[in-house]
């Protein structure tokens, strides 16, 4: 459609953008286009995929079989499973970076390319003060880029329906990490971090390096260390264990009946002592002496407490990040 | 009214001073060369002028006490800075509608007006036009904000010689039309006797010359006598700067007209006598304007 054509159906016509949104908008739009070509390529093969997950979750039986841990569910959840596994498993992985390159991609260059070609000079004495100038731009883009990350998470949280009852949403490196609002405030995050690693190294390429590096220095201790402090685990003897699918299982060990957590090496030894051979013999072994393992675990109940204890820190540092890029761009000193 | 004043005004980039002690009152209504050799501070003071960067010390203001960086400031007061940084992905349109939407008193048909008779093409992207098409953007968009002080960073110093007439003679008509002031920075001085008529000599930092075009030739004059002779006119009158050949010295003193005798009497030019003090930076000429706050006259 031409623009002349735009201009005759005035329903069709985007809000009219003025000022420094719209030089935003003019100054980033190929950047914004890229970002919806990226989410909504990975959207297009999540709906294409998805349908026909769906679809086979009705035709395999898995929907209608009652519960999960029921018998009569064994065959159609094995059959799903082995059919549609590998993109349960593989998808998120891949798409969990996604936020970070998109801070790498939009973020580092927003205030680096202007210090590295010296447009900040063309820019910043036009009449609007620059300060207004950076507000916009962090508000406006990240705004943007939060609502895009918010919506492909709830894509791919359609997307991962079937899955939901069989895996949960828990796991680290899993779908926890692309459904949910995580997703959208490491969004935030990355930009935010682009933003200001951008203004203080000044060169694009460079900044959008670190951006990438500083972003997965943060983010993947989070998801390891940091994550499972959120809440204190769920302590629970492992044969019990079906509550545990779904849920993330942090620890596993061996105790005894008085509840003393027991070396698994000297176990061994023990066993190996008074003769035990066989898994089968082992495990009567350990029975005899109330030896029983356990495990702690995160249960799905807690994604939404643990999703927003996380998300709520990622967006309070972006914050913070958006903050010292504003200082830094005021007070600019060379 | 000054245009730009300063007072003790310094810069300092990590431990080298780029401004030293500078101590200006530009007055309005003219076209100001500021003129020294690369890394006099130049761009320093400029920069200072616009709020592109923060002083170490002392202050400045500009239109009569305005802080650089103020709403006021931001909207009265055109830069064109250094190369004529644009945006090299966006069209001449597009570049016209993004100031247009950055500054309140932007006239696009005024700047659309002008890049017509000057043969650019709108729709072309800015990377694609010659350094002389690009420099005549930024001036267009400048002009068409309607700055009451227009500052220009070496606008013409990547030109070629006929680009470099085209912008000035554009520069120039529009003084005319409009009475605004200008303050340009060069170090290419041959240009300058034609167009300006006020002189800054920036030199390692601080200020050695500043003042009315036409005041400084009326106040410099060229002998040229026996070298024999020199050292003893040298006690007798303010040389600025002297070359001495084996017969003949070639001398530019300040204020007189006394002819000693043997000596040859020649008024000097723009060129010449920025080069002179150039070549003598412990020589000073500081007239000048007062200062609105006249107290400072005393430091």
């Amino acid at each position: 459609m031409t623009a002349a054509t735009m201009r005759a159906h005035p329903a069709w016509r985007l809000p009219r953008l003025r000022g420094l949104a719209w030089v935003t908008w003019r100054q980033h739009r190929i950047a914004l286009a890229g970002v919806v070509a990226l989410l909504g390529g990975f959207s297009l093969l999540m709906l294409f995929n998805g349908l026909a997950m769906h679809r086979d979750y009705v035709r395999f039986g898995v929907s209608s079989c009652g519960r999960l841990t029921a018998p009569a569910c064994q065959v159609p959840v094995t059959v799903f499973t082995e059919h549609y596994q590998g993109w349960a498993q593989f998808l998120p992985r891949f798409l969990e970076f996604l936020p970070g390159a998109l801070g790498v991609f939009v973020g580092a260059p927003l205030v680096a390319r202007e210090l590295e070609s010296g447009t900040f000079r063309f820019a910043w004495t036009q009449g609007r003060h620059r300060v207004s100038w950076i507000v916009v731009k962090l508000v406006l883009l990240g705004a943007v880029l939060t609502g895009l990350a918010l919506a492909f998470s709830v894509m791919f949280g359609w997307w991962f329906t079937p899955f939901q009852p069989l895996m949960g949403r828990m796991d680290g490196g899993q779908a926890y990490e692309v459904t949910g609002i995580v997703f959208a405030a490491r969004t935030l995050f990355g930009f935010m971090l682009g933003g200001l690693l951008g203004a203080l190294i000044r060169r694009t390429v460079p900044a959008m390096a670190a951006t990438a590096a500083t972003w997965l220095a943060v983010v993947w201790p989070t998801v390891v260390f940091v994550r499972p402090l959120i809440e204190k685990p769920i302590s629970t003897p492992e044969n019990a264990s079906f509550i545990t699918k779904g849920g993330w299982v942090v620890s596993s060990w061996t105790q005894d009946a008085a509840g003393h957590h027991l070396d698994e090496g000297l176990l061994l030894t023990r066993a190996r002592a008074a003769g035990v051979g066989t898994s089968d013999q082992f495990r009567a072994w350990m029975s005899r002496h109330h030896y029983a393992s356990w495990v702690s675990y995160q249960p799905e109940s807690r994604f939404w407490h643990f999703q927003t204890v996380e998300a709520g820190v990622y967006v309070a540092v972006a914050l913070m990040l958006a903050a010292l890029t504003v200082s830094w761009v005021r007070q600019r000193t060379t | 009214m000054n245009v730009i004043e300063t007072h003790a005004l310094g810069k300092r980039y990590r431990r080298s001073w780029a401004l030293r002690d500078c101590t200006i009152a530009i007055p309005a209504g003219r076209v100001v060369a500021l003129v020294g050799p690369n890394g006099a501070g130049k761009t320093t003071l400029l920069h200072l002028a616009v709020d592109l960067t923060r002083q170490t010390s002392g202050d400045v203001t500009v239109l009569g006490g305005l802080t650089p960086g103020s709403p006021d400031a931001l909207s009265r007061v055109g830069f064109v800075a250094q190369d004529t940084p644009l945006y090299s992905y966006l069209s001449v349109a597009d570049t016209l509608r993004l100031v247009g939407n950055l500054s309140a008193n932007f006239d696009e048909a005024e700047a659309r007006t002008r890049l017509a008779e000057l043969g650019i093409p709108l729709r072309r992207r800015v990377g694609t036009l010659s350094g002389g098409q690009q420099a005549q953007v930024a001036l267009a968009v400048a002009l068409a904000r309607h700055p009451e002080l227009l500052i220009l960073d070496e606008p013409v110093a990547r030109l070629d010689p006929v680009a470099r007439h085209d912008f000035m003679a554009g520069l120039m008509a529009a003084v005319a039309e409009r009475g605004i002031s200008v303050v340009l920075s060069s170090h290419v001085v041959a240009e300058l006797q034609r167009v300006c008529d006020y002189l800054i000599v920036l030199a390692a930092g601080t200020v050695q010359v500043a003042g009315g075009v036409d005041e400084l030739l009326a106040g410099h004059r060229v002998l040229t006598g026996p070298t024999d002779q020199a050292g003893e006119i040298a006690t007798a009158l303010p040389v600025v700067h002297e070359s001495r050949g084996t017969k003949q010295s070639r001398l530019l003193v300040r204020c007189t007209d006394l002819a000693p005798a043997g000596w040859q009497v020649q008024e000097t030019n723009l060129e010449e006598l920025v080069l002179c003090y150039l070549r003598s930076p412990q020589a000073t000429a500081l007239p000048g304007p007062r200062r609105t706050d006249s107290d400072v006259m005393s430091a």
